[in-house]
């Protein structure tokens, strides 16, 4: 074979297998890009959300304009996973449902998506949704200290996510698109179609369609348990709840996080409530927060961490920042799932036990969809009902709740005399010095 | 711009070569192409950062001068040698200063801040990219004009050799006397052949380090980032993450060099072998004869030669016994050898990067190989099959396992995180498995508990793929032939002679092209791939 041959060879041969990699990371669909249909056995599975969770609901958001959603679910992985908008508690009113939840983000970042939903919606023509509900974390409130801007500055991922989310947003809305913009979606298509990290998700994409499964972000909108489920069947539901526990402690022991930048001062990221406010006054949107539901042995830890009265005071404060919104005639509603209410003392399953799944909870602070189940219809029955699971927080309730957990946490420390100490035990292990407990004062 | 980038690929690359290939063919000119080269290059420099030309530019045209100036001295002779030889050591310190200034600077303040407890400020010097690679150069050049083995060169020669693009900042380290002739013994044209060759290597080159480098990388990082972090880590994730880091780099830098010849010979220009499968060495002396050939050959040339010479004589002069044939005295090992090695171990550490982990790198390296040495001088006398098959295995094993354990400061960028790394290597964290993986081993899992190895939660699935990771490229470093030997039938490099064809040789039939096509479309499925410059200090 001479050289020329040999170039062309060569030439033609990448040209023909770029292209076809390209058109079957096109046609598998891998991040939700290109919103190819899902076809069982095929790619109705999507793996990927495992490691492009961002990406992928940041599309999907972008193209759930035509889900036509009544009702939309933020919040972070707990609400991803746990609120389930096929759940059949949802009054008829307020389907169709769509879980908009995304996993390790915060309030900023998930009104960041919903702008997006809202501008899909409204350029389709649709009718925007009429209720919000929001999942809040009590730790995505805290801060290190000695930060200026409570927020940090964004990271390469959150600025690309960003700018991804902005670049939908315009594209979403109506007229023309800008050169950039146009640009940017190319690049965002390449990057889904024409790389070996597409090639690699297509395939583990249709290995999953063809055998178990995998983890998954279903159309609705919900995170599929699919990967909790296989980790506490091989596991047991301790190992899950050990090693949350564990990155608890790495993340919140030092430096030790703050609500406020002085003591007692108002707490800072509250302030992220008001564009939600905002929105919901602009658009007519009826808000419904929910502390998040934890099991009580994160409760015992955070206590352990010396977060407990941070938690009441935070609880306090969002309770008076609701009703200060809800005086402005925004319909928002505030309930506390953060208890030690008997479903929060579900018992942890070790390896091996005949019933391995937990009754309420996958690990420490991801809740199953029975227990998101059980807290829909108890904030949507008519009129609403929640006992033995927490309670509506107003300034009327705030200081009974409180106290009412607080008689239920001395209840189970009394019928579990181990549980402090075990949480003691994972904070600064068997030997807690003297100045490892002073700084965990509060 | 990194070779490994969009940009570099479909637009700068195709851009010189039309270019090359249009004077080529309507110029007639050779000269015109090496200009066209030389302002490519300058701007292929001048995309990272246009400050770092104002820094090089200067520089180059002060050794132009200085090597007119000892030509000079040279022409006319006699008594004017001396002051050649005076305008060299002016130009070696000159590039020494240059070199010290901005790569070693804040370095040497701050350690001598923490001697001395002063508070000496450091500021904020941009680092040229490449500076050492061209400051090298630089200075062997002015070498060799003094020696009189370059003449009559002109400033296009001088350039061309200095900034031609594909060695300018990741080398392979070059002469002029290797270089230049092939610029003017070329064509000016694009040959069918030399572009097989060169897009063939590039492509090897391309997939080493676009999707085996940097597709390992994350698995020795992670474990670095936590030794940083004084985080205890077990012996078996600091040996996997030394490991993983050694093939990162093997794979980035051998990668680097191999698209650095294939570029070179798209032009018809050969540059030299740097990496000759390193990991395939049976003992240090051998790996450093494969691993960064052209910084070997550097340091042997102006640092090891010099200073063994100097103590040679000296010894001669004082009538101390020498190494002779049979075996040598402690004292004449010590020092023709021991110093030479340890002394040129340390300037290639300091080379590497301005940071007390580069100098422990080096010098650790630099008493390996004096253990090396001091092994081949004393070692038991047996039947040399017998030694061979006995000792190969081994040295092999043990080179891999001393050049694992060196990369665990290699990588550190404090000497806190590279001391935990090998302490963490040494067995100070003990054993930790993931309890995942001791709970799925079953009974295996438990005898393994009770013989002392503790269970942590970090991802049982992760250590999976890390240890596959490290197998495959293992496997491949130490058993498949390098992509200059898969090459060999077309002189790829310098120094490299066409020899009889054998199996894994690349010949110009249609399964290679397509076998290569898939390794280009492999890396540039990659280019998206968050990719380490690891050469950015050197």
């Amino acid at each position: 074979m001479d050289e020329r041959r040999y170039l062309r060879w060569m030439l033609g041969s990448v040209l023909l297998l770029l292209a076809a990699v390209t058109a079957f990371n096109l046609l598998v669909d891998p991040y939700l890009v290109t919103g190819r249909p899902r076809v069982p056995g095929f790619n109705a599975i999507k793996p990927a959300v495992a490691t492009h969770e961002h990406l992928m609901k940041a599309y999907q958001a972008y193209q759930a304009g035509q889900t036509n959603a009544r009702t939309v679910v933020l919040g972070s992985s707990r609400s991803g996973t746990g609120i389930d908008p096929d759940s059949p508690h949802w009054p008829d009113a307020m389907r169709p449902v769509y879980n908009l939840s995304v996993a390790g983000t915060r309030l900023p970042d998930q009104l960041h998506y919903l702008e997006l939903l809202l501008a899909a919606e409204t350029s389709r023509g649709q009718t925007l949704p009429g209720t919000l509900v929001v999942g809040l974390d009590f730790e995505s409130f805290l801060y290190r200290p000695g930060l200026v801007d409570a927020r940090p500055p964004p990271s390469k991922q959150q600025a690309e996510l960003h700018a991804r989310l902005d670049m939908l947003h315009v594209l979403a809305s109506p007229g023309p698109a800008p050169l950039p913009v146009l640009v940017h979606k190319l690049a965002e298509l390449g990057l889904a179609t024409a790389t070996l990290d597409a090639l690699e998700d297509s395939v583990a994409t249709v290995l999953a369609n063809r055998s178990s499964g995998g983890p998954d972000v279903l159309a609705n909108g919900r995170a599929s348990d699919w990967q909790l489920r296989a980790w506490t069947l091989a596991d047991g539901a301790s190992a899950l709840f050990e090693q949350k526990h564990r990155m608890t402690v790495r993340q919140n022991l030092t430096p030790r996080l703050v609500l406020s930048d002085q003591p007692g001062g108002p707490v800072r990221r509250l302030q992220e409530l008001q564009p939600l406010f905002a929105l919901a006054r602009a658009h007519n949107i009826r808000l419904v927060l929910l502390v998040q539901a934890s099991h009580v042995t994160h409760h015992e830890l955070l206590d352990a961490l010396g977060y407990w009265a941070d938690l009441e005071r935070w609880k306090q404060t969002l309770t008076q920042s609701v009703a200060a919104a809800r005086a402005t005639g925004i319909d928002v509603r505030l309930w506390d799932f953060a208890g030690y209410e008997n479903v929060y003392q579900d018992p942890v399953t070790g390896r091996g036990q005949a019933a391995a799944k937990m009754r309420w909870f996958w690990d420490p602070v991801h809740y199953n969809t029975d227990l998101g189940d059980r807290m829909i219809a108890g904030i949507f029955a008519n009129p609403p009902k929640v006992d033995g699971l927490g309670e509506e927080l107003t300034p009327a309730t705030v200081t009974q709740r409180l106290a009412q957990v607080q008689r239920l946490r001395a209840a189970y420390r009394l019928a579990h005399p181990q549980a402090q100490a075990d949480a003691q035990v994972l904070v600064c292990g068997n030997g807690c010095d003297k100045l490892a407990r002073a700084t965990l004062q509060p | 711009m990194l070779f490994n980038s969009y940009a570099f690929i479909f637009a700068f690359l195709p851009f010189v070569l039309a270019g090359y290939a249009a004077i080529g063919r309507w110029s007639g000119h050779r000269s015109v192409s090496l200009w066209w080269l030389v302002l490519c290059s300058v701007v292929f420099y001048a995309i990272w950062n246009p400050v770092n030309l104002v820094i090089i530019g200067p520089s180059v045209a002060a050794n132009f001068m200085l090597a007119r100036l000892i030509e000079r001295r040279l022409t006319v002779g006699g008594s004017e040698d001396r002051w050649a030889s005076v305008l060299l050591v002016a130009g070696v310190i000159l590039n020494m200063c240059f070199l010290g200034y901005f790569k070693y600077r804040n370095f040497f303040l701050d350690s001598v801040n923490h001697v001395f407890a002063t508070d000496w400020p450091m500021i904020q010097i941009l680092l040229p990219l490449g500076i050492s690679f061209i400051t090298f150069q630089k200075i062997a050049f002015l070498v060799d004009v003094r020696m009189g083995a370059i003449r009559n060169y002109t400033l296009l020669d001088f350039l061309i050799f200095v900034v031609f693009f594909p060695q300018l900042i990741a080398g392979p380290i070059v002469h002029y006397r290797e270089m230049v002739p092939q610029f003017h013994a070329g064509s000016g044209r694009l040959e069918a052949r030399d572009l097989c060759v060169g897009l063939s290597l590039f492509a090897l080159g391309l997939f080493k380090k676009a999707v085996l480098a940097d597709g390992i990388a994350p698995y020795a990082s992670t474990v670095f980032a936590a030794a940083e972090r004084g985080d205890p880590i077990g012996l078996v994730s600091a040996w996997l993450a030394a490991a993983a880091f050694t093939l990162q780099v093997y794979f980035d830098f051998s990668g680097y060099s191999d698209m650095a010849i294939g570029l070179g010979r798209m032009f018809g220009v050969r540059l030299p072998v740097n990496f000759d499968s390193p990991l395939k060495a049976s003992s240090i002396v051998d790996f450093w004869n494969r691993w960064h050939m052209t910084l070997t050959r550097f340091l042997t040339a102006y640092v090891y030669a010099p200073i063994s010479l100097a103590l040679t004589r000296r010894r001669m002069a004082s009538g101390k016994p020498m190494i002779s044939r049979k075996r040598a005295s402690v004292p004449a090992f010590a020092v023709l050898v021991a110093v030479p090695t340890v002394v040129t171990m340390f300037a290639s550490g300091l080379w590497h990067g301005a940071g007390i982990t580069y100098v422990l790198f080096g010098l650790l390296h630099g008493f390996y190989l004096v253990v090396n040495q001091a092994w081949r001088q004393w070692h038991p006398r047996w039947p040399r099959d017998t030694y061979d098959r006995a000792m190969k295995p081994l040295g092999l094993v043990l080179t891999l396992l001393c050049v694992f354990f060196a990369m665990g400061l290699f990588k550190a960028s404090t000497l806190r995180g590279g001391l935990t790394m090998q302490g963490a290597m040494l067995g100070f964290d003990g054993v930790a498995l993931p309890q995942a993986l001791l709970t799925r081993l079953g009974g295996l899992g438990q005898w393994l508990q009770s013989a002392g190895v503790t269970g942590d939660f970090t991802s049982g699935s992760e250590l999976l793929l890390r240890c596959l990771w490290v197998a495959a490229l293992l496997l491949a470093a130490t058993v498949l032939p390098n992509s200059l030997e898969t090459m060999a039938r077309f002189e790829p490099a310098l120094g490299m002679k066409a020899v009889a064809p054998a199996r894994w040789q690349a010949t110009l039939a249609p399964g290679w092209a397509a076998g290569f096509a898939l390794l280009m479309l492999g890396g540039l499925l990659s280019l998206n791939r968050i990719s380490e410059f690891l050469y950015w200090q050197f």
